[in-house]
């Protein structure tokens, strides 16, 4: 996943309290085994109640943008690597809820908790995110704005590509505890 | 400077004196909780490159699995996935896997598992619920659950802590789901992003156990992070039924805040002055009195769920339905939330009010408040106590999901329309 210090994509921008029930419905994963072909099911069926065939509209590297507690509702992390399937590079809203932010950490994708991107950018319009000096920028408009750095905790599991990835990096180290 | 429940719970998980909100802790894990999703934390590993799958289980005395969310599958794949938990079960040598004991996982897991002071994780969004026990419960996301399982630690943010304190007496009509609305419509479904709510005040006092556990539960609807009580004699009455670990629950250790520790909002609900709650679609932020919606035709009723399957909740709706009919163009449904709330139910008669009323009384489980069963068509309205009212949650993304306390609920069931409960209730 996007592990370049720039990233620049075409916005696809919501509203507030998108849920993971919008994001992933629960019939496309209750039923599914996490195979490709449960990805393949949520692909086609991500945001189908607000915007049906996403999956067909968005191209690689496109940014979504949303308003304030993304993600919120259950804890399905299908949700999250539909964002990944879809093509998305990041993911930047006014506030990302608690659990959908963590997951994001863990399978290394990048999650902005940015408020007032509502007003900064609009849809179509093409955002850069550069993640070395901590800067939004809007292309089109030729704006800027600051964001908040990760903290270092979260920038390693995010540059090793997922909490998993750290484990693998013990496990190669000889540090686990034997069963 | 003193601290609160979270901040000592998470500073004795870190193996440290005193912590502060903001401040990155590596905790010690008391316990693990999965349902299904320990399926999708074995393939986690699998699909990451680690052959054969978690190297080891940091602590099989401290491990549950319980398959509750599809008990009893409704298809070939839910049931494939099933064979699959058993083959892990004995891959893993697990110690608590339970496999035909359905009901749904928090009410379980407060009935046999977790305890006071704890620092538990589950593979489900609500495990704030258990915050009631004052276990410091909250949900992962399952590459975090693979991590914390093998290492038995995992990163935290110590949160702030926002106080809500209740006091007044209620109408008899109000429940704790009424808070828990109320304060979604007053603050919105970000109120506690990453925070920890403690709950507290002559109202918390004078709360039996399961009111709580609809206010914990609901932690999460309001952004929370865990959803804290006191450990009081309530608490230790609800745990001495617990006929499991008797050893652990011997060894616990109740976490009550200092007097001085600091608060990031508080917030003061006076009862007395409450109104029934209902949330219209399509979030837990859509708040209104329940007088502004009385009227609204309802083709399915619910009661059910984590936050109200319990037996108060089933007896309320008891009180209501007793002698008199639901309406006929409206469907009732009752799941109660595990086998000792159905055993209750049952041994005190309340089962033969509901089904002489025309309730439908289903085993216990989670599948209709996730949309597993009695799901709506389009354009259906349905009026549920169960926790969430997203958009195509329940079944068409055309249907119109409300949320209510069970009373409400009920009160509502027998008038085919969306009733105030204040009157009928005494």
């Amino acid at each position: 996943m996007g592990k370049a210090s720039i990233l620049t994509g075409r916005v696809w921008k919501f509203g507030d309290n998108i849920d993971t029930d919008i994001i992933a419905p629960a019939d496309t994963i209750s039923f599914g085994l996490g195979d490709a072909a449960e990805q393949r099911q949520v692909l086609q069926n991500a945001f189908r109640a607000v915007r049906p065939n996403f999956h067909e509209l968005v191209r690689p590297g496109d940014i979504l943008v949303a308003g304030r507690n993304f993600g919120l509702g259950s804890h399905r992390e299908p949700a999250n690597k539909a964002l990944v399937s879809l093509g998305f590079s990041a993911v930047v809203a006014e506030s990302i809820a608690r659990l959908f932010f963590r997951n994001s950490v863990a399978i290394g994708f990048h999650a902005f908790q940015v408020p007032g991107i509502g007003a900064f950018v609009d849809e179509g319009e093409r955002l850069e995110i550069n993640l070395d000096a901590w800067r939004l920028r809007n292309l089109d408009r030729g704006t800027e704005m600051a964001i908040e750095p990760y903290s270092e905790l979260i920038k390693n599991i995010i540059d090793a590509g997922g909490i998993i990835e750290v484990m693998k990096q013990r496990i190669a180290a000889g540090v686990v505890p034997a069963d | 400077m003193g601290m609160t429940i979270i901040e000592k719970i998470m500073a004795r998980a870190s193996g440290q004196s005193h912590v502060v909100p903001g401040q990155f802790i590596d905790a010690k894990l008391d316990r693990i909780i999965a349902h299904e999703e320990f399926y999708r934390i074995h393939t986690a590993a699998v699909m990451n490159g680690i052959e054969g799958g978690l190297p080891r289980i940091f602590d099989r005395d401290r491990f549950h699995v319980v398959l509750e969310h599809f008990q009893p599958a409704i298809d070939e794949v839910q049931a494939l996935r099933a064979v699959k938990m058993r083959e892990l079960a004995d891959r893993y040598r697990l110690r608590h896997f339970r496999d035909a004991l359905p009901g749904v996982l928090h009410r379980i897991v407060m009935e046999d598992y977790v305890l006071p002071g704890e620092l538990a994780l589950g593979s489900d969004s609500h495990s704030c619920a258990w915050g009631a026990l004052n276990c410091a419960g909250t949900g992962m996301g399952e590459h975090e659950l693979a991590f914390a399982l093998v290492f038995g630690n995992l990163w935290f943010k110590v949160p702030e802590t926002i106080k809500v304190v209740l006091d007044g007496q209620p109408d008899p009509a109000i429940s704790s789901k009424d808070v828990a609305l109320w304060l979604g419509g007053r603050y919105g479904t970000a109120f506690a992003l990453y925070k920890s709510i403690e709950f507290t005040g002559p109202g918390v006092a004078a709360m039996s156990m399961e009111q709580r556990f609809a206010l914990s539960a609901h932690a999460v609807e309001l952004g929370g992070k865990f959803g804290l009580f006191d450990y009081d004699d309530k608490t230790a009455a609800f745990l001495a039924k617990r006929k499991t670990l008797r050893d652990q629950l011997e060894a616990a250790t109740p976490v009550a805040a200092d007097p001085d520790a600091t608060y990031c909002q508080e917030v003061r609900i006076d009862l007395s002055t409450l109104e029934p709650q209902v949330a219209k679609p399509h979030t837990f932020e859509n708040v209104v009195p329940v007088s502004s919606v009385v009227g609204t035709r309802i083709n399915q009723a619910v009661v059910g769920s984590c936050a109200n399957g319990h037996v108060e909740d089933i007896e309320a709706v008891a009180r209501v339905v007793k002698g008199r009919k639901v309406h006929p163009r409206t469907r009732f449904l009752v799941q109660p939330a595990s086998w000792a709330v159905w055993r209750e139910c049952a041994s005190r008669g309340l089962f033969d009010v509901l089904i002489d009323a025309g309730v439908q009384v289903l085993s216990p489980g989670c599948h209709v408040c996730l949309g597993m069963q009695g799901r709506l068509a389009d354009g259906e309205v349905c009026l549920t106590s169960t926790t969430r009212n997203h958009r195509g949650r329940m079944g068409s993304g055309e249907a119109q999901v409300y949320l209510a306390s069970p009373t409400t609920v009920a009160v509502s069931a027998l008038a085919g329309v969306i009733e105030d409960p204040r009157g009928v209730v005494q």
